[in-house]
């Protein structure tokens, strides 16, 4: 399972990055670094789409969502294209244009609460499911998700689950705590949540620690806690400011692509992939012509 | 015409009562308030339907989205504060309207009519921050049957809604049979007074509904015809009333608790303009001050937006 989940990371992250470019505008990087924590949330058998909700408060993120649901076969590779252009439903932010999601986000902060209202509200229908609000570590600088991680802890919102993935980078610099977790896990605990850490990128970790939360009986809501980084992937995005919504040039795609491509067949015997018999020059030039075979395909 | 006898009642406790009601009638309405239910009344609804009743204690920011997480959940949620302080929350109410959101919000203690709280308490910036979401209905009732009767349109119809409430006991004068509807308007005007040649017309809503209606008595004697139109329907206006009584007569005055900008005044003015109408007078009674405490009726007078303010204003045109 956790290859084929493997696979699956390497896909939606060339497709976060492809269509980025394609828009020449979004944040790639504010993907990337949330692309195992809901791979496996999609793919590991957590999300139940017929009696789960899931929110990106960080809406930013759109990108991602968006590949997701071209991985699980609800909208067509090619509509990609048409991210961010007027008329598609697929929007810089996601809105319910895009019929996947029930609200809009992108005013960072607001996620958590309309999280906690289905909740509350599911609970009062005595419905089974969970809420899945996936939060970036910026916005919890907003005073709002404090009021929300307050009430919840009043609550004791059980079926809230909120996904932190701190990836230490804002839009200008580093966030107030960076990837200092256990202050987060301070906060959050302060407020009456159960808290779960996690490597953000470690497939195997993330699936163990979404069994936890789930079969978790304490009467609290949950928050798991996840250190990622921002631009995982790709060796010059990774962890590097300047990054935060900026597309990639075609030439800048070219290099990440290839990158990732790497990583796919780093386990696939080098003779199959014909590298011994060419030189560096020629490896090269191979590489950039099987890459625009494939973005051709693609696009 | 304001019967001596008229009952007095606020029309933020004939929200309380009317929550009550459409409760009873739809069991998908949900209500929440920011720890000011005994104020709004929304207790009320609290007292009957505990489970439905969700409080959120001082944060109104947080209030209004998770509204927003019970409506697309299929509840209808009603949420209820102060009216100033809603407007912390305009960024989230904002946001609602790109998630087609079905919202009803009540915002009470409106205007400097609140008197003594001062004006941190004051909602006068409410209008113009609910005015201007795209597809929203704004309400400003002045009387407890024509709050309860909104309150029930808020309930059976789709979109962001705002009701405005008053501190205020009011008196109650419409017939609870009377209809409210989405864009209406209620004309008050003296029966003997129709034949008079110089005629004004007050465009008012809430609080001020009142302090129009004496001025309407006090001018009997100056053969002065003041046709008093409650225009409850802050938004939409009814357009088709307003327009024919400004052009029959070719005088108006605003009056509003609340700030010049964004309210009734600039609503009118800007359906006056745009259908071209000329008119002899325009007037705006508004806050144009900035406030502090007081009674509210040495409020409503610092103002210039009581019953005396409106009858010089008249007095002038002619």
């Amino acid at each position: 399972m956790i290859s084929d989940l493997s696979k699956k990371t390497k896909k939606i992250r060339k497709l976060i990055l492809k269509m980025t470019t394609s828009a020449s505008s979004g944040h790639p990087t504010s993907s990337l670094s949330a692309v195992e924590l809901m791979t496996v949330l999609f793919f590991a058998g957590f999300f139940n789409e017929k009696n789960d909700e899931v929110i990106f408060s960080k809406g930013h993120a759109a990108p991602l969502l968006y590949s997701l649901y071209v991985v699980l076969g609800k909208i067509d590779e090619k509509k990609l294209e048409t991210l961010r252009q007027f008329g598609s439903t697929l929007e810089g932010h996601p809105t319910p244009r895009f019929s996947y999601v029930k609200v809009a986000t992108g005013s960072l902060g607001q996620g958590l609460s309309i999280g906690l209202g289905m909740a509350l509200a599911k609970r009062l229908k005595k419905e089974k499911g969970r809420i899945f609000v996936l939060l970036g570590d910026s916005e919890v600088s907003e005073g709002q998700i404090w009021e929300a991680v307050q009430l919840a802890g009043y609550y004791k919102t059980e079926n809230l689950i909120a996904i932190l993935d701190i990836n230490r980078l804002g839009q200008r610099g580093e966030t107030m705590l960076g990837w200092d977790i256990s202050s987060y896990q301070k906060r959050f605990e302060s407020f009456s949540w159960q808290t779960f850490l996690v490597d953000g990128h470690n497939l195997e970790e993330i699936n163990k620690v979404y069994q936890e939360a789930l079969l978790s009986v304490e009467k609290k809501p949950k928050v798991i806690l996840a250190k990622t980084i921002k631009g995982k992937g790709v060796s010059f995005l990774e962890d590097k400011e300047g990054w935060h919504g900026k597309a990639l040039t075609q030439d800048e795609l070219k290099k990440a692509l290839e990158e990732l491509e790497k990583q796919d067949e780093k386990n696939i015997d080098q003779n199959e992939l014909g590298v011994n018999s060419f030189s560096s020059q020629d490896q090269k030039s191979y590489e950039i012509k099987n890459l625009l075979g494939r973005l051709k395909s693609y696009f | 015409m304001i019967d001596s006898n008229s009952f007095l009642k606020a029309t933020r406790e004939a929200y309380g009562e009317a929550l009550v009601e459409v409760g009873k009638e739809n069991e998908k309405i949900v209500v929440l308030d920011a720890e000011t239910s005994n104020s709004t009344y929304a207790e009320k609804f609290k007292k009957v339907f505990p489970d439905r009743f969700f409080e959120m204690f001082i944060a109104e920011q947080n209030m209004v989205s998770v509204a927003l997480g019970f409506d697309k959940m299929g509840f209808i949620p009603f949420v209820s504060t102060f009216s100033a302080f809603l407007t912390r929350a305009f960024d989230q109410i904002r946001m609602a309207q790109y998630s087609n959101a079905n919202l009803k919000i009540a915002g009470s203690h409106a205007g400097v009519s609140i008197g003594a709280d001062g004006s941190s308490q004051m909602g006068l910036e409410d209008l113009a921050m609910m005015r201007s979401i795209l597809e929203s209905v704004v309400f400003y009732p002045s009387d407890y049957f024509s709050t309860k009767k909104l309150v029930k349109i808020m309930a059976e119809n789709q979109g962001i809604f705002y009701l405005r409430l008053t501190r205020e006991k009011t008196p109650i004068i419409y017939d609870q049979n009377f209809s409210f509807e989405i864009g209406g308007s209620v004309i008050h005007r003296l029966d003997l007074a129709k034949n008079f040649r110089k005629k004004v017309l007050i465009l008012t809503a809430g609080i001020t509904l009142f302090e129009a209606l004496k001025a309407q008595e006090d001018l009997v004697d100056y053969d002065i015809d003041l046709v008093v139109l409650d225009c409850y329907s802050i938004k939409p206006l009814d357009e088709k009333t307003i327009l024919s009584l400004a052009k029959e007569t070719k005088n108006i005055i605003v009056v509003e608790d609340h700030y010049p900008y964004g309210g009734l005044g600039e609503a009118v003015s800007s359906l006056l303009v745009k259908n071209k109408i000329s008119l002899e007078n325009f007037s705006h009674l508004c806050v144009s001050k900035i406030p502090m405490s007081g009674k509210p009726e040495e409020l409503l007078v610092y103002m210039g937006i009581d019953e005396k303010a409106i009858v010089s204003k008249v007095k002038k045109f002619f």
